[in-house]
């Protein structure tokens, strides 16, 4: 078997990158695939949290590379998909602590086992991002409809297109409130300056914190919008043709933006 | 500026022939190459891959010294097209060393004492045919004509015109360093801060305006930079 390798990134941090990976991953898993998460964020590591999964952590990522451990012993197996399983980040080592060409054999031999290989990347376009993107064939780009976090998520796409090529986005945290009064770029201001593929959009929901407090990622509940969002996004990552609703609104900030000089 | 007695160690001078690196003649040769060093890296990459012209005045350039340039010069991406040197010893050694060389350099009275860089190469534009995002930048010594979008975050530094077929953003400086009659054109012209030789202009976060695109064209018309709808002519 050779799975796919997906790297989810976004240059900014708390954009929902984590998030984005445990809800795509119990997603895929829900379909019957075989995925494996690797928290990519060496360090920082919350991947677990978010999952749920802990107090099941035995060894990680820096063991695996370090030899320390083999890696089906560090990866857990998740609660919920026995085809599911996450390699934790170690909490105490430092991003130089593993090399990109250490993440890229690891990948590859994740791949001959997993049908997806999600790995959840750091904020940043340092070593930690390199070593996360070396690992992965595809990438998934999260961004949020706001001015600074749009244009982290330009500088990456700019820094991906050298490797891996065009990226596909998700735009999270989505407030069709907002967009209307303006306050917010709106789908066409994001789709405008960024110029990829989009992959989804998932609405501003406390549902989600709610669900990453308790270790159960929204994908899982059917009836949270957000949760519907990530479980189309799924399906497309699958193949399927899942049309996405317009979040439109009536032109977002760059009404205010960038108007300038004196125009005779 | 590293001077010697109200005299530049080094300054770059746009000639007609090419942007032309003067060296001081008198002044120890590190202190000139100091000087180099400093200039080249104020100028922040602007004359890379540009050919360019080495004036000697009357040094007597011994083959460490002129290896140390060269070094330099190569470092920097410039490539030396001919050398200028007034000294018969300096003339012999660069020959050998494999470059061009020339007794004068033909300076009217004006260009020598204007330091101005213009356009390294004249009328030679570069073409990319493709944006800009955050983060990258294209410095070249011509007009520039991009096809795409230049995004926030993303810089444009160019010794002529700068034609944008897109949406322009990010940061672009026209004529750079003190050309004023560099233009700006773009289909959108939606940046935040724009330069054109010596002026900036900043984004105005009062005015609203946007409506659909229109092409628009900037300049500098009585020493402040101005923005008017492009009408198919400059
Ligand atoms: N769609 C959403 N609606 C509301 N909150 C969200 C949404 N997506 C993410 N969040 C919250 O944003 C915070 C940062 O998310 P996280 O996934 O940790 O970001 P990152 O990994 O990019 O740093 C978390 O508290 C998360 O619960
Ligand atoms: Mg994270």
């Amino acid at each position: 078997m050779s799975g796919r390798a997906i790297v989810i990134t976004s240059g900014k941090g708390g954009v929902g990158k984590t998030t984005a990976t445990a809800n795509l991953g119990l997603g895929l898993a829900r379909h019957d695939r075989k995925v494996v998460l690797i928290d990519g964020d060496i360090g920082l590591r919350n991947l677990d949290i978010i999952m749920g999964l802990e107090n099941r952590i035995v060894y990680h990522l820096v063991d695996v590379v370090r030899g320390r451990c083999q890696v089906r012993q560090a990866l857990v197996k998740d609660k919920r998909f026995p085809h599911l399983a996450l390699l934790p980040a170690s909490q105490i080592d430092q991003k130089e602590a593993i090399s990109p060409e250490q993440m890229r054999e690891l990948a590859a031999q994740l791949k001959e086992d997993f049908d997806f290989v999600l790995i959840d990347c750091p904020a940043g376009i340092e070593q930690g991002f390199r070593n996360a993107v070396a690992g992965a064939d595809e990438a998934i780009v999260i961004t949020t409809p706001d001015v600074s976090p749009v244009r982290d998520a330009d500088r990456v796409i700019g820094l991906l297109q050298n490797s891996l090529g065009d990226p596909q986005l998700i735009i999270n945290r989505m407030s069709t409130q907002m967009v209307q009064r303006g306050d917010m770029l709106d789908q066409q201001d994001v789709l405008d300056i960024l110029a990829v593929n989009l992959l989804g959009i998932v609405p501003e929901d406390e549902e989600v914190v709610v669900a990453g407090n308790r270790g159960s990622p929204v994908v899982l509940n059917e009836k949270s919008q957000s949760g519907q969002a990530y479980g189309r996004i799924v399906r497309r990552i699958l193949g399927e043709d899942v049309p996405i609703p317009e979040l439109n609104g009536h032109g977002g900030i760059f009404h205010r933006l960038g108007k300038l000089f004196s125009r005779r | 500026m590293v001077q010697r007695g109200g005299v530049d160690l080094f300054s770059i001078k746009g000639l007609k022939s090419g942007p032309t690196f003067l060296f001081d003649d008198q002044a120890p040769f590190p202190a000139v190459i100091t000087a180099v060093e400093e200039e080249l890296s104020r100028a922040n990459g602007f004359f890379r891959d540009s050919p360019v012209i080495l004036h000697f005045g009357d040094r007597h350039l011994n083959k460490e010294e002129w290896w140390t340039l060269k070094e330099m010069l190569h470092r920097e991406g410039l490539v030396p097209r001919y050398a200028v040197a007034a000294a018969a010893a300096s003339r012999e050694l660069l020959y050998k060393e494999g470059l061009p060389v020339r007794e004068h350099l033909q300076l009217s009275a004006q260009e020598s004492k204007k330091a101005q860089v213009t356009a390294a190469g004249g009328s030679t534009a570069l073409y990319l045919r493709r944006g800009l995002r955050s983060g990258q930048k294209e410095v070249f010594g011509g007009e520039v004509v991009l096809v795409g979008d230049v995004n926030q975050g993303a810089e444009i530094l160019a010794g002529g015109d700068i034609i944008v077929v897109g949406t322009l953003r990010g940061v672009v400086h026209a004529g750079y360093p003190d050309n004023a009659d560099a233009v700006v054109i773009a289909l959108n012209l939606t940046p935040l801060q724009l330069r054109i030789g010596p002026f900036i202009a900043r984004a105005d976060e009062e005015q609203n305006h946007r409506g659909s695109p229109r092409p628009e064209l900037a300049r500098v018309k009585d020493e402040r930079i101005v923005v008017e709808p492009y009408q198919g002519k400059l």
